[in-house]
This record gives C-alpha cells, sequence and structure tokens, in this order.
C-alpha cells in the first residue's frame, strides 16, 4: 500500500465515511512527500542534505507515482528534497484520487454518493475492510511506544501522520505530551520527511506571523 | 563547519562500485565499506550484512558519502542486528558522514568509535 493511501486511511471518519478536515496546505505537502518518499522507497529516487537524485526513470506502472517519476526524470536542473516536496505538492490532488481510487479497487472503501436537500451530492467512502487502517495505526503505535529505531515505513508514516496532524485524531492529549519527543525524533530519520516536515512548519510561522506579527 | 567533499571527490568516488570486505576478528565480524552509501552501494551493504549476527562492527573509513538509501541500510543493519546494544558499531566515521547521521539522529543509536582498534577494544 502507498503512503498516500494509507494517509487517507488515517483520515477516514468510520462513521461517517467522510474525511477529516485538516489544513489544506499540510495535507498537500504530506501527500506529495509520501509519493516522493514511495519513489525513494522503491529506488526511484535518492536524496542527501543537498539534493534529490534520479536513480532509475523506469515507471513503476502506478499512476499513483508515475507522474511524479516522469516530472523529476524530465528536469535538468538538480534541486534539494524541499524543491521537490513544493513540487509533488502540486500534484496532491491527483495523488489523493489515485489513493482512494487504489483504496477503492482493493475492496478497503466503496465510492457512495448522497444527495443533501435533494440538490447537492455529497460523496462518502464507507470502510469495506477495516484491516489495512488497523494495521496502520497499529504500526504507529508500536513505533510512537517504543525507543527501538523504527523500520524505514515505520518512519515515514510517523513524519506524514504528524504532518498533517493525524496523530491528534488518535492520541489522547496527555499521550501526545508523552510521545512529542519520540515523534520528533522519528521525523528526523527521514531526509524528505524532514523537507516536508520544515515546509508546513515555514508556512505555519508564516501564517502566525501574519495574525500575531509580534510572533518570531 | 565540517568539511564536505568536493563535487570533484564525489565524481571521482562516483565511478567505482562500492565494496564491502568481511573480516572476522575473534567474536567480532568487521565489515569494512569502501565506497558511497547511495542508493545501489546501499543494496550492496545490505547484501554483504545479510546474514551478519553477534557483535559487528562497520569500518566505514572508506565512506565519505551516505545519501537516503545508505541512512536506511545502516537503520536496517542495525534493527537487523536486534538494535539497542547488541545492534550495530560504527568507527572511522568521515565528517561529511557524521553530519548526515547527526541531522538524522541515527548517530545516537549507533555505538561510534574513532578507529578500529578502539571499537574493537569496546566491543571485546
Amino acid at each position: 500500500m502507498r503512503f498516500a493511501e494509507e494517509i487517507m486511511l488515517l483520515l477516514l471518519d468510520d462513521e461517517g465515511g467522510k474525511f477529516r478536515r485538516v489544513p489544506e496546505w499540510s495535507l498537500r505537502y504530506a501527500l506529495g512527500g509520501g509519493a516522493l518518499m514511495d519513489l525513494a522507497l522503491e529506488d526511484r529516487i535518492d536524496t542527501d542534505l543537498e539534493r534529490l537524485i534520479l536513480v532509475d526513470a523506469t515507471p513503476l506502472d502506478d499512476p499513483l507515482l508515475d507522474p511524479l517519476l516522469e516530472e523529476i526524470a524530465a528536469e535538468t536542473k538538480v534541486s534539494d528534497a524541499r524543491h521537490w516536496v513544493e513540487r509533488a505538492a502540486g500534484r496532491a490532488e491527483e495523488i489523493r484520487e489515485a489513493a482512494i481510487a487504489k483504496l477503492v479497487a482493493r475492496g478497503v472503501l466503496e465510492r457512495t454518493e448522497d444527495r443533501f436537500l435533494w440538490v447537492f451530492r455529497t460523496r462518502r467512502y464507507p470502510l469495506v475492510d477495516g484491516k489495512a487502517e488497523r494495521e496502520v495505526k497499529l504500526r504507529i503505535m508500536e513505533v510512537l511506544f517504543s525507543d527501538e529505531v523504527p523500520g524505514p515505513r515505520d518512519v515515514v508514516i510517523i513524519c506524514l501522520a504528524d504532518a498533517c496532524g493525524i496523530l491528534k485524531e488518535l492520541l489522547s492529549a496527555r499521550e501526545i505530551d508523552h510521545v512529542t519527543p519520540r515523534v520528533e525524533q522519528v521525523r528526523k530519520m527521514d531526509l524528505i520527511g524532514r523537507a516536508v516536515s520544515k515546509a508546513i512548519w515555514d508556512i505555519e510561522t508564516s501564517l502566525a506571523r501574519a495574525v500575531q506579527p509580534h510572533v518570531v | 563547519m565540517q568539511s564536505r567533499p568536493s563535487h570533484a571527490s564525489l565524481a571521482m568516488s562516483a565511478l567505482k562500485n562500492t565494496e564491502v570486505e568481511k573480516i572476522q576478528h575473534g567474536a567480532v565480524t568487521i565489515y569494512a565499506v569502501d565506497g558511497r552509501l547511495d542508493a545501489p552501494g546501499a543494496r550492496r551493504l545490505r547484501e554483504a550484512v545479510a546474514d551478519a549476527a553477534g557483535a559487528v562492527l562497520m569500518d566505514l573509513a572508506g565512506v565519505d558519502y551516505i545519501s537516503s538509501a545508505g541512512l536506511r541500510a545502516l537503520m536496517e543493519s542495525h534493527r537487523d542486528l536486534g538494535g539497542g546494544d547488541g545492534g550495530l558499531a560504527v568507527c572511522n566515521v568521515h565528517p561529511h558522514v557524521r553530519e548526515v547521521l547527526e541531522v538524522s539522529g541515527l548517530l545516537s543509536f549507533l555505538s561510534v568509535h574513532d578507529d578500529r582498534k578502539s571499537a574493537l577494544a569496546g566491543l571485546g
């Protein structure tokens, strides 16, 4: 399962079949960053502190990742992970739609349409098979309440869940306080994850400055 | 400011394949890595240490570059070896590699030694 699919599952409100609302910019960066991280774990790209490097341009036959891989392969200028997180975030809508389509095709979600006031159409995605969602949540809990070095996929999902504020939905306020140092430790472990967190932090800081100019 | 390898030296080291030599020193298995720990280098390292067990020391004297893929390879090796005290020991870490390990926080999980001699003394 791709990270974008896991994020959408984590965002799903099981009762209503709707996705929880999180800040739009953070979801865009999380979906874009997740696609980059999938490409890294598929050995298509690699990163260091200064650059994102194309390793292998061979398509994965995956509509969720191939358009972004093609864009990276076509770029002649070398840029860092942050630059590519911004570029990938620009594809968030198509990544989201591809992720939902894959979840529906896998039989994890189903797509239903309701009418509101007989006129407005609303779309819901009731959960058909909750196993994948439970497994993602379990993985997150296991990493957060342990002090071992996590696996690469676990590092990524913690980065992304933290980036779009999902952890607050999964844990109580007291648990959040308890795991915050661990989250900070884990999200540093992936260089793309760091770039995603930094991008979101920069936006939140500039918003805070706009509202309260004295905030540094 | 720590020194970074120049683009020229990175380009030169990129031309050669990463090699991993396995050396048995008593109860300690040493893996001497020579070359870049980028995506292909990381793959070679993972293959080389796939059957590693017990006390393992990775001598990184020949490594002046590490990417995300290399970081993941070290992380997975450390996990495979049981993590914690039974995890991975490294020595002769190049300043640029150390910087990446520090930034990622991985340095705090590994047992880091200045050279092979002090590492072997620590593991013995």
